[in-house]
């Protein structure tokens, strides 16, 4: 296996950022209403992700240390808008199908995760993959848990119907059910003891917390509660 | 700290900026035709469901509308619904067949986008939804079913929304589970019909 | 005044940011461990969401809009509404930094008790989520106060009542299934909140 089948491989199986890391919880619960959904944002976000790695590692040598976060976030959130523009003009319908989370994935944990994580200290081919590899493991989440939702809620899949009406459960394609897809999904991980964030044996790539973006608020949270009593 | 270093470092971000808003602009500019185009191919193909007609004059009553969403009395009376934009239908001979009123009101997830088309005589002929609705999937989603929608059709003004089934004549069956958005499209359609009623033909 | 009320209910309670619009969704599940955490959180982010959603408006009607005076200085018809998110990411962060500068020089006893949360907020989605969606839904300045609050006492909300519940989870923990110990109980205690929240839909 070659370095970039190696990176492809570490996002879609090894640290999936869903299931395994559990990066990006906003998107991941909101636009999973259907697996069509889940798959739109989920390539989108890999797009953003594959050319924001690539021109972050490129230019990594070039941000001050001081301008780091603001070149970042200004690199990210151009991408970000491209995106958005070229979505609305050759996919509207799935522009007006997921709206303002578009432009969201600028504060997605994932894309600046991986640029703080990886890109900064690889050389731009690999980031690039790697932001492919993510990405891709990212879609593949979404699109499953949207299809689990669909399923129960909507009885089809990707709008095929499956299941008859009297059979669906609407609560799965609401609020709730995204919250309780969620928790079974992490449940039996925990149950099954697979490496995951929720029981502690994720791989913890080495930058400030982890990039985890639970653990990353419990943890800066905590610190701060430390401070605060010190 | 030291000052050049600073300098410099701002420098190297206005220039990363700079560099990321010419390529936006360029971006902006080669998909500004096919957006503007994508908006109105779904808003045309939504005038053509409600009303077909040979020809969409959108230039005509744009100053009815402007007085009426100046006046604001429209909205008022019609749980804030906005009036967007107004077509007149016109048949083969140039001969004005009707109206198609673009509106929209608050829902329950966002803006509900309504197209409604009325005739002269303040019939609403049909009504369509140019965009996706930002309502939930199985729930306030539901209206854009023909069970739904299809209510409209051949109803008069001032609509109000029954729960729970059984609709009379000027009553709309609201979607079960989602009153909100049933009444969203209501009002819309209301705010089309009155509008037609005080500022085209009044 | 009607339509500044239904502004601030819809979006305190009934479309509750975090439990039917998912913004937010990392700091609810990650600073609600503790009450007092939570409440300090609740705090800075009401602070800064109001604050970002002021600005952001001002900075959106004098620069980026079609009818602002800079697009009409420089002849652009269509606006600059395109650069919005990059332009509002940047000035919330920036803001971020400021506020924080700010409270340690001069409020030192606000920042002793929020200051630790600021640099938590410049990655929550619901600033920037407020600032996008005032300008897509057309709201005027004092729309987009009532807005910016609504969504961020809604936040508050939700994660005090999250933490509240948690001390007792974190409590009990031993009488949890084991596989549901930890987030499961979390999220199936968000799934739960945001069933009762449906409650809510009826107010407006």
């Amino acid at each position: 296996m070659n370095k970039y089948m190696e990176r492809i491989y570490n996002g879609i199986i090894k640290e999936n950022p869903t299931f395994i890391i559990m990066l990006g919880m906003c998107p991941t619960l909101a636009t999973t209403t259907s697996a069509i959904n889940g798959l739109g944002m989920g390539l989108s976000t890999t797009a953003v992700l594959m050319c924001s790695n690539l021109v972050i590692s490129a230019l990594r040598k070039t941000i001050p240390e001081r301008m780091r976060l603001p070149g970042e976030i200004v690199v990210v959130a151009s991408f970000v808008t491209i995106v958005q523009l070229l979505i609305q003009a050759y996919v509207p319908a799935l522009y007006s199908a997921l709206g303002i989370y578009i432009p969201l994935i600028v504060v997605n944990c994932i894309i600046l995760g991986r640029a703080e994580a990886y890109a900064l200290f690889n050389e731009p081919d690999v980031s690039f993959f790697d932001g492919l590899g993510m990405g891709l493991g990212f879609s593949l989440a979404l699109t499953l848990i949207g299809a689990v939702r669909e399923l129960l809620g909507a009885g089809s899949v990707f709008g095929i119907p499956l299941i008859p009406e009297e059979y669906h459960i609407s609560i799965f394609v609401l609020a709730p059910g995204a919250f309780l897809v969620l928790a079974m999904l992490t449940a039996v991980q925990n149950k099954l003891k697979l490496p995951s964030a929720t029981n502690g044996d994720a791989p913890k790539p080495e930058f400030v917390c982890s990039g985890n973006c639970l653990g990353c608020f419990s943890d800066c949270a905590e610190k701060a509660d430390e401070r605060k009593e010190a | 700290m030291n000052k050049d270093s600073f300098v410099k470092d701002a420098l190297v971000l206005t220039a990363i900026t700079l560099i990321s808003g010419i390529l936006l602009g360029a971006v902006y500019g080669v998909t500004k035709d096919p957006i503007e185009r994508a908006n109105n191919q779904s808003t045309y193909e939504a005038y053509r469901v409600v009303m077909d007609a040979a020809d969409y004059d959108t230039d005509s009553y744009q100053d009815a509308l402007d007085t009426a969403v100046s006046d604001g009395i429209v909205a008022s009376e019609n749980g804030g619904a906005e009036l967007l934009s107004v077509a007149a239908a016109k048949d083969d001979s140039g001969a004005e067949i009707g109206y198609v009123v673009k509106g929209q009101c608050s829902g329950y997830g966002g803006n509900d986008i309504v197209v409604v088309g009325v005739s002269s005589d303040l019939v609403v002929t049909g009504i369509s939804f140019p965009e996706a609705l930002p309502e939930t999937p199985g729930l306030g989603q539901k209206a854009t079913e023909p069970e739904f929608y299809e209510q409209f059709a051949g109803k008069g003004m001032n609509l109000s929304v029954k729960k729970g089934g059984g609709a009379g004549e000027d009553e709309i069956d609201a979607i079960s589970g989602a009153t909100i958005t049933s009444t969203a499209v209501t009002n819309t359609v209301n705010a089309a019909t009155d509008f037609v009623e005080m500022y085209i033909l009044g | 005044m009607l339509n500044l009320l239904t502004i601030a209910i819809k979006y305190s309670l009934v479309s509750n940011v975090v439990l039917s619009q998912f913004l937010g969704i990392c700091p609810f599940l990650g600073v609600s461990r503790k009450t007092d955490s939570s409440k300090g959180m609740g705090a800075a982010v009401i602070f800064v969401i109001v604050l970002a959603s002021m600005i952001t408006h001002v900075i959106y009607v004098a620069f980026m809009a079609a009818s602002s005076p800079l697009c009409k200085a420089l002849g652009l018809r269509d606006g600059l509404d395109f650069l919005n998110t990059i332009v509002f990411i940047l000035v919330i962060a920036a803001l971020v930094q400021f506020v924080e500068m700010f409270l340690k020089k001069y409020v030192p006893n606000l920042y002793e008790s929020l200051g630790v949360y600021l640099p938590l907020i410049t990655t929550n989605c619901a600033v920037l989520g407020v600032a996008l969606n005032n300008v897509s839904y057309g709201y005027n300045f004092i729309e987009c106060l009532v807005y910016g609050l609504g969504i961020s006492v809604g936040f508050a909300i939700a994660l005090i009542l999250m933490s509240t519940i948690r001390e007792d989870i974190i409590a009990d923990n031993d009488k949890i299934p084991h596989s549901f110990q930890g987030s499961p109980i979390v999220l199936v205690t968000a799934s739960l909140m945001a069933i009762a929240f449906f409650g809510f839909s009826g107010l407006i």
